[in-house]
C-alpha cells in the first residue's frame, strides 16, 4: 500500500492510535508526527507508514513498538503549577469540605494524564503549603500516565528549568536542590505519590487506591476521541467517591456533554463533582 | 447529553447500525439524524449518504422548525457529492429561495466541475441570499469563468461587494488587480480588497499596495497591506528588490517604516513577522537585519531565510562582519546559518569554531561545510571529536561537504586503538559523504568484533558506486549478530543489488528475525524468481511473515498472482484480506470487473478503497453505477477515492447522468 494509497495508510494509522490510546490527531498536526515517526521505521527497519502500521497490527512484538508509539504521541509538555489557581481550589475548598481539620483523614488523589509528575508534586507541594498535613491530614496520590518515559522521570523527579517556568525564585529553592541545569524536588514533596504506567482509554482500568475523593486530568481529555471521552469520564464517575471532585483544564468542559458530573464554581472556576446517577 | 446516558447513546447506536441491514433502514437512519448524542447523529449522517436518495434528503432541508435535521441532511447531501449535483442544481432554480440557498452551499462543499455553469447565472439572482452564496461558491471552487462577473460585481449591490472581491482573492486571476486597486479607497471594502490583491500575488499590485504601506496607521489595514506586499514578493521570485518609483525609498519614510518592521520581528505572530522580514530583504533595512536573523533558529524559518538573503547576496556579503560580531549570540549564529557568504569569509567563518556559545559553534560548523571550504576540514574534524553532540553532529554534516580529499583528516579516527564512539562518528562522515577513502579501514571495520561498528561500516560501503563494493557487503548477511544481518539487507535493498537476491532466497528458512525483512526485502528488489518460494512458505508462515509475502508478491506481480490472491481474500484475518486486495485491484484485467464489483461491497472500508481504486484504474463505462455508490460510502476517504475514480472514466461528467 503505497503511493495513491498515502491516505489510506495514514487513516489506518491514526485509527490505530485512537483505537490504542483514545487519542485523536488532526490533519493540520501529520506532519508533526510523521516527523517523529520517521525515526522509528529506521529503527525498525521499515520503508513505508504502511509497513509500520502492519508491524503495529501484527507483528509478534508489537507490544514493545506499541509503547513506543505511545511515548511519542503523548509527549505533551507540563509544568508545576500549571492553572495555579486549582490547587488553592483544592486546599481551601475541597478538602475542608470533605475533612474536619484537625481530625484524622487521608485524601485519596488521582493525576490522570501525569506526564513527568509536575502536576502530582504540585498537589503534595500545595498540602503541605497548607500545613494540613500537621492538621491531621495524610493523603496518597495515584498519578498515571501512557508514556512510560514520562512515568521515569516523575519517578527520578529530575526536571529542566522549564517545569519551573511558574515557580518564583523563592519557590525554586524552597523545593527543589540545583543539580547542574536541571533542578531535583526535595524529597519531603514525594510523599504519598504513586506512579504507574496505565492507559485511561482501555475498558476495566485498575487503579490502585480507588474510590478517589479528587481527580486530576487536566489538558488530557482533549485529545481524546468521543469514544474515548465518554468511556474515560465514565470510569472517573465509578472511581470518585460520592461527592468527589474532578478537575479539568481551563478549555475541557463537561457542560452539555455529561449529565452525570454537576459543573461547581469555587471562586471563579468551574470543577465538576460527581452526580449520584443511580445508574 | 451523554453521562450516566451513555451506555443509552451507544445502545441507539448499535441499534441504528444493526437497522441498516433492515427492512426498517431508511426510517432508522431518518430518526438518527436528529438524535441527541454527536456520535448517533454522524453515523446517521454517513447512513444516510449511503442509502437515502437526494431528493429525500432535500425535503429536510426545507423544514425550518427543525435546524439539528436540516443540518444533518446537509451533512449528508454533502457527502453524497457528484451523486447529489443534478438535484442539488435543479433546487437551486426552484421557487424556495431558502432552499435554493442551501443547495449553492452545498455545492459549493461539494466542489465538482460539472456544477460551476449552474451557478454563473445565480450571481444576477433577485435574492441576494442566494447570489452571494453563488458569489462565494465560486470563489471556493476556483472558477475562472466567473471573474467578469465578478468584477462587475465590484461596483454593484453594496451587498455583494465584500464576498465578489474576496471570491476574486480566491480565484487568483490577474484580470482582477486593477478592478480591485479602484476600490483600495473604500474604506469599507480596503481591508478585504488588499486581502484579495495578496491572495492573487501579481507584481502589477505591488507599488500601490506599498505606497498605502507607508503612509496607513490604521493598524488593521497597515498589517493587512503588509501582508499582501510580502506575498507579492514571495510569489515572485524574479522581482530583484522593490521597484524604485515605491514611495519607501524616500528618507522620510523608512525610519517609521522601519521602526513597524521591527517591532513586528519580535512578535510571536509568525505570518506578520515573517512578512516583515520579507520587506526587510527586499527594501534593503539594513538596520532590521539583525533582528530578522535573530529569529532565525525559528522552526521552519531557516530554508525560507536563506532563499531570502540569496535575493540580496550582493549587499548581504558586503555586511555581514558586523553582524559576526553582534554581541546577540542568535544574530550570529542565524548569520552563520543563513548569510551566503562569499569566497574570503573562511578564516573569518572558521574562528566561529571558538565562539563561547554551542549553537555557534554548530552553525560555524554548518557555515563552513556551505563553503566547502578545505582549510577548513582539521578543525571540523576537531570539532567532530570533541564537541558535543550537536556540534558533532554539524561538524560531520559539513565535513561530508567538503571536497573528497579533505576526508583525509579522518584517517586518525579509523585507526587501531581508537574508542568505538570516535570512530563511528567518523565512519558516520564517509557514509554521509559517500567517500570511498580510508576503504581500507573500512572494510577490516566490516569485520570488527563489535557489531556497531560492522554496521557503520557496512553502511559506509553501501554507499560505494558501482558493483565493487556488492560482495563484501553480501558477507554481511552471514554475520553473527541478527542487527547486522537485518542492517545488510536493508542496505542491499537501498542498492537495488539485485546479485544478492541469490543468498537473500537461501537464508529464507531462517526462522529468526530476519526472515521477516528478508520477504520484505525480495519485495522490494522485485525478485520475481523468488515468487514460488515465498508462496510455498506463505503455508507454514507466522502471520505477521503472511502478510509481508502477499506484500511481496504483489511488489513482483509473478504469473498466477491473480489466482494465489483470490485464496488470499477467503482469509479471515482482516489485514491479509487488506493486502490481498490491493495487489488483486492492481494486478486486475478487465475479466476481474465483477471480482473488483464484490470487493466494493466488502464490509471493511480498506477493501472498498482498493475496489474504488481497481474500478477507476479499469476506466470502464460499466463500473460507474459501482463507483456511484461508493462515491456516497460511509467512510469519506472510499467517497473521496470513488470520486476521483469516476473523473478517470470514460464519461467526462460524473453524477449528471446518474
Amino acid at each position: 500500500m503505497n503511493g495513491q494509497f498515502a491516505e489510506e495508510e495514514w487513516k489506518l494509522l491514526l485509527d490505530l492510535v485512537s483505537r490504542e490510546f483514545g487519542l485523536v490527531f488532526q490533519d493540520s498536526r501529520r506532519r508533526h508526527l510523521e516527523s517523529r515517526l520517521t525515526p522509528r521505521l529506521r529503527v525498525l527497519g521499515l520503508e513505508s507508514f504502511g509497513a509500520y502500521y502492519r508491524y503495529l497490527a501484527r507483528h509478534p512484538e508489537r507490544g514493545a513498538e506499541l509503547r513506543e508509539l505511545a511515548r511519542i504521541v503523548t509527549n505533551n509538555e507540563t509544568y508545576f503549577f500549571r492553572e495555579a489557581h486549582h490547587f488553592d481550589l483544592l486546599v481551601q475548598h475541597v478538602v475542608p469540605q470533605l475533612f474536619v481539620r484537625g481530625q484524622p483523614g487521608s485524601l485519596r488523589v488521582l493525576s490522570a494524564g501525569c506526564s513527568s509528575g509536575d502536576e502530582a508534586y504540585s498537589i503534595v507541594i500545595a498540602l503541605q503549603g497548607a500545613l494540613l498535613d500537621r492538621a491531621g491530614l495524610d493523603w496518597h496520590i495515584d498519578a498515571c500516565d501512557l508514556n512510560p518515559a514520562r512515568i521515569t522521570q516523575a519517578r527520578e523527579g529530575l526536571y529542566e528549568a522549564g517545569s519551573l517556568r511558574a515557580c518564583d525564585e523563592l519557590g525554586r529553592s524552597a523545593h527543589f536542590s540545583a543539580q547542574g541545569e536541571r533542578f531535583r524536588l526535595r524529597p519531603e514533596h514525594r510523599r504519598g505519590t504513586s506512579f504507574f504506567e496505565a492507559n485511561l482509554a482501555v475498558a476495566g482500568l485498575k487503579l490502585p487506591a480507588a474510590p478517589y475523593h479528587v481527580i486530576f486530568c487536566r489538558n488530557v481529555l482533549i485529545y481524546f476521541s468521543e469514544e474515548a471521552f465518554h468511556r474515560t469520564l465514565s470510569h472517573f464517575h465509578r472511581t470518585l467517591v460520592a461527592g468527589g471532585y474532578l478537575f479539568l483544564g481551563h478549555a475541557e468542559s463537561l457542560i452539555g456533554r455529561r449529565s452525570d458530573f454537576q459543573p461547581v464554581r469555587l471562586s471563579n472556576s468551574i470543577v465538576y463533582r460527581k452526580q449520584d446517577t443511580g445508574a | 447529553m451523554t453521562g450516566g446516558a451513555l451506555s443509552d447513546a451507544q445502545q441507539r447506536l448499535a441499534t441504528l447500525q444493526a437497522a441498516a441491514a433492515s427492512a426498517g433502514r431508511d426510517q432508522a437512519i431518518v430518526v438518527g439524524l436528529t438524535d441527541a448524542s454527536p456520535l448517533v447523529r454522524q453515523n446517521a449522517i454517513a447512513l444516510a449518504a449511503r442509502y437515502l436518495t437526494p431528493e429525500v434528503l432535500a425535503e429536510f432541508l426545507a423544514d425550518d422548525e427543525n435546524a439539528i435535521l436540516r443540518n444533518a441532511a446537509q451533512a449528508a447531501l454533502e457527502r453524497q457529492g457528484p451523486h447529489a449535483i443534478p438535484h442539488l442544481v435543479s433546487l437551486t432554480q426552484g421557487p424556495n429561495h431558502e432552499v435554493a440557498f442551501f443547495a449553492v452551499q452545498i455545492l459549493s462543499t461539494i466542489n465538482d466541475v460539472s456544477a460551476k455553469q449552474a451557478l454563473l447565472p445565480l450571481l444576477d439572482h433577485t435574492d441576494r441570499n442566494i447570489a452571494q452564496a453563488a458569489v462565494e461558491a465560486l470563489g471556493h471552487m476556483r472558477a475562472p469563468e466567473a471573474v467578469p462577473a465578478l468584477i462587475r460585481l465590484l461596483v454593484g449591490d453594496p451587498w455583494l461587494q465584500f464576498a465578489a472581491a474576496s471570491a476574486l482573492g480566491r480565484i487568483g486571476d490577474a484580470r482582477a488587480v486593477g478592478p480591485l486597486l479602484e476600490r483600495l479607497d473604500d474604506e469599507l471594502l480596503a481591508e478585504m480588497v488588499v486581502e484579495a490583491l495578496g491572495r492573487i500575488g501579481d507584481a502589477a499590485g505591488l507599488v500601490p499596495l506599498l505606497d498605502r504601506l507607508v503612509s496607513s496607521d490604521r493598524l488593521p489595514l497597515r498589517d493587512q497591506l503588509l501582508l499582501a506586499v510580502a506575498a507579492i514578493l514571495e510569489h515572485n521570485p524574479g522581482l530583484r528588490g522593490v521597484p524604485a518609483r515605491a514611495r519607501l525609498w524616500q528618507p522620510e519614510v523608512r525610519v517609521g517604516l522601519g521602526e513597524y518592521l521591527g517591532g513586528l520581528l519580535v512578535m510571536h505572530d509568525a505570518l506578520l513577522a515573517r512578512s516583515a522580514g520579507v520587506l526587510v530583504v527586499h527594501a534593503e533595512l539594513w538596520e532590521q537585519m539583525p533582528a530578522l536573523l535573530a529569529r532565525s533558529p525559528d522552526p521552519g524559518e531557516e530554508g525560507w531565510l536563506q532563499g531570502m538573503l540569496r535575493r540580496c547576496r550582493r549587499r548581504a556579503r558586503a555586511e555581514w562582519l558586523p553582524l559576526l560580531r553582534h554581541p546577540d549570540p542568535r544574530v550570529r549564529a542565524g548569520t552563520l546559518l543563513h548569510v551566503p557568504f562569499g569566497a574570503g569569509a573562511g578564516p573569518a567563518v572558521a574562528a566561529c569554531l571558538q565562539d563561547q556559545d554551542a549553537e555557534v559553534r554548530a552553525a560555524a560548523c554548518l557555515a563552513l561545510g556551505r563553503l566547502r571550504e578545505p582549510s577548513a576540514a582539521a578543525a571540523l574534524a576537531r570539532a567532530l571529536r570533541s564537541g558535543d553532540a550537536r556540534e558533532s553532529e554539524t561538524a560531520a554534516r559539513a565535513l561530508a561537504q567538503l571536497p573528497r580529499k579533505s576526508l583525509a583528516e579522518l584517517a586518525p579516527d579509523l585507526r587501531l586503538g581508537v574508542g568505538e564512539e570516535q570512530m563511528l562518528r567518523a565512519l558516520a562522515v564517509l557514509e554521509q559523504a559517500r567517500s570511498t577513502m580510508h576503504q581500507e579501514g573500512v572494510r577490516a571495520l566490516a569485520q570488527d568484533s563489535r557489531p556497531a561498528l560492522r554496521q557503520a561500516a557496512l553502511r559506509v560501503l553501501g554507499r560505494y558506486p558501482g558493483h565493487a563494493a556488492d560482495e563484501w557487503i553480501v558477507a554481511g548477511l552471514r554475520d553473527e549478530d541478527t542487527a547486522v544481518r537485518i542492517a545488510t539487507v536493508e542496505i542491499l535493498v537501498r542498492r537495488r543489488c539485485r546479485k544478492a537476491i541469490p543468498a537473500l532466497v537461501e537464508l529464507l528458512p531462517a526462522g529468526d528475525p530476519l526472515r521477516y525483512h528478508l520477504v520484505r526485502a525480495l519485495g522490494r528488489l522485485r525478485a520475481r524468481v523468488a515468487a514460488s518460494r515465498l508462496q510455498a512458505l506463505y503455508g507454514e508462515a507466522p502471520l505477521h511473515e503472511r502478510i509481508e509475502i502477499v506484500v511481496a508478491l504483489n511488489q513482483m506481480a509473478p504469473a498466477g498472482l491473480l489466482a494465489f490472491l483470490r485464496q488470499v481474500l477467503d482469509e479471515t484475518d482482516i489485514e491479509l484480506r487488506r493486502v490481498a486486495s490491493d495487489g488483486f485491484v492492481r494486478a486486475a484485467g478487465v475479466r476481474e470487473l465483477d471480482a473488483i464489483v464484490a470487493l466494493a461491497r466488502d464490509s471493511d472500508w480498506v477493501v472498498r478503497n482498493h475496489a474504488a481504486w481497481g474500478l477507476g484504474r479499469l476506466g470502464l463505462p460499466a463500473a460507474k453505477p459501482h463507483l456511484l455508490v461508493l462515491a456516497r460510502d460511509v467512510e469519506p476517504l472510499v467517497a473521496r477515492t470513488a470520486r476521483a475514480a469516476l473523473g478517470r472514466l470514460v464519461s467526462d461528467k460524473p453524477g449528471l447522468d446518474a
